[in-house]
């Protein structure tokens, strides 16, 4: 039982975590430009090469 | 044009696209672009080892309607530097016009890394902004024209630095992760958990949980309302509010007292977490539309360049009065009333009258408001007026009527205030009907609750929102932008289609057609023509240029030529007068624009203004599927008159020399609420707001898109076909919901109103119908669909 109250903070505690991230991404709002930020990696390989 | 780059074109598209855009050839269409802007990026492109846009690049793109300019004034540019710029290091924010994708993202990115001095630079599709900070080495006007002439535009820093719909983001997805942790805790107590310490926590967690859903969601919808009640107006979000309110009233209720059989803590989380996705689709769409666009300044936006003691100095038009003295740089716009001061200009009035052809000024004439400069040469004007009464401000005023979103009028509107009503009356029916029966009042509310909570408007709710986005989606991959949110709704309803000319069913070019004489020229007098056309920028020769481009003319580098003012150009070759310009000055006889050898007429050049390329089948099919097709232009009764009757437009139907408010009174008068207007031109500003729906090509000029309810991105007017058809698809589609709306609830209610809808039961059911019309809306809007073929 005690087990169970633990895992329902556990859940509770790691959604709070959840939106609190979700809310800081869009503070960044990174989403606004994901199509830059999905070039990202083509700028690492054309350093590399 | 690069040859070696057409040989390496994109492989996915096929022979019947535009290489560079990938939208639908016509059969009007020679080569494999649609039009010159696309041939010219296309060249770009490779020339500048930037093909890797179109592989980044998903689906089409869009068509470059206007042969890019790299010499577009940026005089706004010292506005856009931002205070925390320092000597060492600046920083800018400026919108941008026409970026789409990630591919136009990398060849921004590409292109400002290659300039010394490039720090960072951020690109913001979906705002259409971009931010850059860079040293002051960097060249920045040097790389700002290099990317226009890509095709893009920018513009100074107007648009809202978000889409406003963040706070609605963070909504929906708190929202969503809620009603998913309510519905697995819901899930334990319909199989079976029902007393004991576990069960006392996951009731209480799940009321919990819920409170917080109305707490965060709610507010979206009570406000808005609230609102719609003080104006009385009863559209979708106060059904959806007094759904809300009531099915968490009676929850809260059936909570306290201990009775599960009316707790329906997860079907009013699940609820409003589709609520809220329904509204952030809608305005996250037309909000992304309209910021594909630079926005519009209004009269503020316009710049003039004032001579001050030999001096010039950039101010904004607005500042002008009576009495200054202004310099027209080629391109640039009279903005007021003004008395031409140098010996001549070359006007055309185009923009603000729709005639179509440029005009030839003496000194002391008066130029109208409006007028741009048409020649190659500067020339300086004295304002007559100030700038408060010219006729430019009321046309670029901008609109009142944009932003208004798909549910709040039409058909949804009407069934909304209904479905209000209906379901008020049905959760009262219900009670009084169990109370008259058992004499149980707690019986009786849990009816009551029952009926308010499995009554569900998701048809218009998400459904709604949904059927326009697939069908704006659809339209856009053609082409076509919607704006304003209810324009699909009102565009149902369009039985008469007004267009506008010069600009509109033409492109706004003249062409030269190639006929017999032309190519029965010598190439040496071939070569003097495209010589003495190439030494000219009056539109005439910039037809005759363009014309015989395609015949491979040798430029006669060496050749002497003069230009005549108002008559044409002159110049000896071999012992021989050549002359280029109009018949009764090169022939002494005839009309029209001539070549002449030693006085004898050598070819006539007649130039006709080039309608788009698929103006005439568009306005044929038009008219063919029972519209009727009107044409209003401010150009001469002749061209007007020839216009009508080569697009097999009745004569009676054609009006020519209509002026910016002839306009505006023809439609007021002819508006049923069935017209859409389509124009480019400043003229046809206050024509765009009057009509019931309008459109516009034009693209560059941001006041006339900010005053329609959409614009086109392609050279090609069959988007407004496909938009009307869309219209008619979208309106069956919406009916067809409402009709399964209709059902679901009745169904619901009777239920409920039997006594058998149990909590459990209504979280089968809500849910269920919302997927089912969700899913029947997908597939009928899908492109595979057959409904768009019927």
């Amino acid at each position: 039982m005690e087990v169970i109250i633990l895992l329902i903070f556990v859940s509770l505690v790691l959604a709070g975590t959840g939106v609190a991230f979700f809310a800081w991404n869009l503070r960044q709002k990174s989403h606004e430009h994901g199509d830059r930020l999905a070039l990202l990696p083509l700028e690492l390989d054309n350093d590399e090469s | 044009m690069n040859m070696a780059a057409v040989a390496t074109a994109p492989e996915a598209l096929s022979t019947s696209t535009c290489l560079h855009c990938g939208l639908p050839m016509t059969p009007e269409m020679r080569g494999a672009f649609c039009c010159h802007g696309c041939e010219a990026v296309y060249a770009l492109l490779h020339d500048g080892e930037l093909e890797r846009y179109y592989s980044l690049r998903r689906g089409p793109g869009t068509p470059i309607t206007d042969r890019p300019d790299a010499s577009r004034d940026l005089s706004w540019l010292s506005e856009a530097y931002q205070d925390d710029s320092t000597d060492t290091q600046k920083h800018l924010r400026l919108d941008i016009q026409g970026i789409h994708c990630s591919g136009c993202v990398w060849v921004l990115d590409k292109t400002f890394q290659r300039h010394p001095g490039a720090l960072k630079l951020v690109t913001n599709p979906a705002l259409g902004k971009v931010e850059l900070w860079i040293t002051p080495e960097f060249p920045l006007q040097e790389w700002l024209h290099a990317v226009e002439r890509f095709g893009y535009r920018f513009g100074p820093s107007l648009k809202a630095s978000d889409l406003g719909t963040d706070t609605l983001l963070l909504r929906v997805g708190v929202s969503i992760a809620i009603a998913l942790n309510v519905m697995m805790l819901s899930a334990a107590l319909y199989l079976g958990l029902n007393s004991g310490r576990l069960y006392d926590v996951f009731r209480t967690l799940s009321y919990a949980l819920a409170s917080l859903s109305v707490v965060i969601g709610g507010p979206v919808f009570f406000r808005s309302a609230i609102a719609g009640l003080r104006s009385r107006v009863l559209h979708l979000d106060v059904p959806i509010s007094i759904g809300i309110a009531l099915a968490f009233a009676g929850s809260s209720w059936a909570f306290w007292t201990g009775r599960d059989s009316a707790l329906y803590l997860d079907s009013v989380s699940v609820f409003i977490a589709l609520m809220l996705l329904g509204r952030y689709l809608q305005e996250r769409v037309l909000n992304a539309n309209r910021n594909r666009l630079l926005a519009s300044e209004g009269t503020e936006g316009l710049r003039s360049k004032r001579l001050v003691h030999g001096s010039v100095e950039t101010i904004r038009s607005s500042e002008i009065l009576s009495g200054c003295e202004l310099l027209i740089a080629p391109g640039d716009l009279v903005p007021v009333a003004a008395k031409l001061r140098s010996p001549q200009a070359l006007v055309s009035t185009d923009w603000i009258t729709g005639e179509s052809r440029a005009t030839q000024l003496q000194e002391g004439a008066q130029l109208k408001a409006g007028s741009f400069n048409a020649g190659d040469q500067s020339f300086h004007v004295v304002a007559t007026a100030n700038f408060e009464s010219s006729p430019l401000q009321a046309l670029l005023r901008p609109s009142s009527q944009t932003g208004n979103a798909a549910h709040e009028t039409g058909l949804v509107r009407t069934i909304s205030s209904y479905y209000v009503i209906g379901v008020l009356l049905a959760a009262a029916g219900g009670f009084a009907a169990w109370i008259f029966a058992t004499g149980s009042a707690v019986h009786a509310l849990e009816v009551a609750t029952a009926v308010l909570v499995v009554s569900c408007p998701c048809a218009f709710g998400i459904a709604t929102p949904l059927a326009h986005e697939l069908v704006q989606a659809r339209l856009r991959g053609k082409g076509l932008y919607v704006r304003n949110g209810d324009f699909l709704n009102k565009l149902s309803k369009v039985r008469s289609l007004v267009f506008d000319k010069t600009g509109t069913l033409t492109s706004g070019q003249l062409t030269l057609p190639i006929t017999d004489a032309v190519t029965a020229l010598s190439s040496e007098e071939r070569d003097v023509l495209f010589t003495l056309a190439t030494h000219s920028n009056h539109p005439v020769s910039a037809a005759i240029r363009r014309g015989l481009e395609a015949q491979s003319p040798s430029l006669l580098a060496t050749l002497c030529v003069t230009e005549i003012p108002g008559k044409g150009m002159e110049c000896r070759h071999n012992g021989s007068h050549y002359r280029l310009g109009k018949a009764q000055w090169a022939t002494k006889a005839g009309q029209g624009t001539v070549l002449s050898k030693d006085g004898r007429l050598l070819v006539n050049l007649d130039t006709h203004e080039d309608t788009r390329s698929d103006a005439r089948h568009e306005i044929q099919a038009l008219s063919t599927e029972g519209y009727d097709i009107f044409l209003l232009s401010g150009d001469a009764p002749d061209r007007v008159s020839q216009m009508a009757d080569e697009l097999n437009i009745p004569q009676s139907r054609a009006f020519a020399t209509q002026s910016p408010t002839d306009k505006q009174q023809w439609l007021a008068a002819h508006d049923q609420g069935d017209m859409l207007f389509v124009g480019d031109g400043i003229n046809d500003s206050l024509a765009a707001q009057t009509a019931s729906c309008s459109g516009t090509p034009a693209l560059d000029r941001p006041f006339m898109a900010s005053n329609c309810d959409f614009y086109l991105g392609t050279n090609q007017l069959a988007p407004i076909r496909d938009a009307l058809h869309a219209a008619t698809v979208l309106t069956s589609v919406v009916r067809r919901n409402l009709v399964f709306a209709l059902a679901y609830n009745g169904l619901a209610i009777s239920l409920a109103w039997a006594g058998v809808m149990r909590p459990w039961l209504a979280a089968i059911l809500m849910p269920s119908s919302s997927i089912l019309i969700v899913l029947a809306t997908t597939l009928s809007l899908s492109p595979r669909s057959t409904r768009w073929k019927s």
